[in-house]
């Protein structure tokens, strides 16, 4: 595979996934980047729907508890929650 | 306390074990409110490893007010986690537990809106099996019990909170360079007493490559992910699919300049509609020059934004210098954009924060610093308070 075809591939896949969003709604099921997060736990202690454990270094939210108060978003200091 | 002395001291010698310790005791106030805003830190543990095994003692021990005019989220809490590894031949046993004892009993929002309630204590056994050929292909499976103490706030009794999670993952690394892995998990969440029962599950399957012959010192990763979930939120809707894509490069500009670029965006697949999921674009850098003996001086200078349901936008500095044999200058900045939970801020705040402080290491594995930062925040006036932070600890120390 040639080095254009692997951009072409890429590139490729990131129009699909904007061409396939009816947008601009944006979904509110939040997501944490595994890569940024260090386990510190301050998102697990403040959310008030006890819907976040720190497992194994990294924050896991429980999608059926979370109520989008983005108060995690607002406390992890590594900008890690989004 | 002789005897275990005395056994460790056997053990360490004569089974070839070793015995490896750290702490740190953090403290931090801030001018918003003294009393209140004052919050301690305390971590200390320790580790045992012999020829195919390892046993870990981790506590940590939190304590601070909350009150004034920026919502301080952090409570009092005693963690307690203990984890052991048992390795032979490629399989690996992973027990562990560990124990949380909330002080002041935390408030918490009950599911389904049925009032308030307080945390008083959670335990949480586990248990992770895993296989691996090394650099071929990893299987894993693991099963997580939480039982938590959950005071209802209206009747005063115990909800019997308990949660249960278990999946696994397979992982093959390809010869081409890349990776192809699927991952599970199932998730239980019940109150007894309140009759509230949820379920969801996810299954992750994903694909990975990285060109192992890219010019001019960059790797790249390029990763596409569908995760496919069952159960429902909050409100009684349906969780979405997700596709993600994510693209990661590590370009190497000297042998002491480097820049790490992640870029991704996920789509959400709805019952009737897909939406655009979380996009995150962040760039990072990283100069690395000398210092005296073992500390380097670093520069790292970062930004980063993310749009979902919310934006955030980040601008970060950190620094550093090593001044003389183990003493080292710190140098934070940030420049934070994103939602607030304080009132009167119409939903988003600006942070700007600035400091510099002093570092010691000494040889033997103890530090200790001290920083004063300044923060400034967008609230309904526009806010500005300082905040020292200190520690002291030790990392690591050998017996």
């Amino acid at each position: 595979m040639t080095r254009f075809t692997k951009f072409l591939l890429v590139t490729v896949l990131a129009l699909v996934v904007f061409v396939a969003c009816d947008g601009p709604l944006a979904s509110a099921l939040l997501t944490v980047d595994t890569s940024r997060c260090v386990g510190c736990g301050e998102c697990e202690e403040v959310c008030p729907y006890n819907a976040i454990e720190v497992i194994d270094g990294d924050a896991v939210i429980n999608p059926s508890l979370c109520h989008q108060c983005n108060r995690c978003v607002e406390v992890c200091p590594e900008g890690a929650i989004y | 306390m002789k005897l275990f002395a005395i056994l460790l001291l056997v053990g360490t010698v004569a089974f070839g074990i070793n015995f490896e310790g750290y702490g740190q005791m953090n403290v931090v106030s801030d001018s918003i409110n003294y009393g209140e805003g004052l919050h301690k830190w305390g971590q200390a543990g320790f580790r045992m490893e012999g020829s195919n095994w390892d046993v870990k003692l981790d506590v940590d021990r939190v304590s601070s007010g909350e009150g004034a005019v920026v919502p301080r989220f952090y409570r009092s809490h005693l963690d307690t986690q203990l984890e052991g590894r048992i390795n032979f031949g490629g399989f690996t046993i992973n027990p562990e537990i560990q124990i949380t004892k909330h002080f002041d009993s935390t408030d918490v929002v009950l599911p389904l809106f049925l009032g308030e309630g307080y945390r008083n204590s959670a335990l949480r056994p586990g248990l992770r099996l895993s296989y691996s050929l090394p650099g071929i292909f990893e299987i894993s499976g693991r099963g997580l019990f939480w039982k938590k103490d959950v005071t209802a706030l209206d009747s005063d009794n115990d909800t019997e909170w308990s949660e249960m999670t278990y999946g696994g993952d397979v992982l093959w690394h390809t010869p081409i360079g890349g990776y192809l892995a699927v991952a599970g998990i199932s998730h239980q969440t019940k109150l007894e007493t309140l009759d509230y029962d949820q379920n969801w599950s996810r299954v992750d399957v994903s694909a990975g490559y990285e060109p192992l012959h890219f010019p001019s010192n960059t790797f790249l990763t390029a990763e596409a992910e569908y995760s496919l979930y069952t159960g429902e939120d909050y409100t009684g809707a349906s969780l979405p699919n997700r596709f993600t894509g994510r693209l990661r490069a590590v370009q190497n500009v000297a042998r002491n300049v480097m820049f790490n670029i992640t870029f991704s965006q996920a789509a959400d697949f709805y019952e009737d509609e897909t939406r655009f999921g979380p996009f995150q674009s962040a760039i990072r850098g990283q100069y690395k020059f000398g210092g005296w003996g073992n500390v380097p001086s670093s520069i790292v200078i970062g930004g980063q934004l993310t749009e979902s349901a919310i934006t955030t936008r980040l601008g970060e500095l950190e620094g550093r210098i090593s001044i003389y044999s183990g003493l080292s200058a710190l140098v934070t900045g940030k420049l934070w954009y994103g939602p607030s939970s304080v009132v009167n801020t119409g939903g988003y705040r600006t942070r700007e924060i600035i400091g510099g402080g002093l570092e010691f290491r000494m040889q033997n594995g103890l530090n200790t610093f001290v920083v004063y930062e300044r923060e400034a925040s967008t609230l309904s006036t526009n806010e500005v308070w300082g905040k020292i932070r200190g520690g002291l600890g030790f990392y690591p120390a050998q017996f």
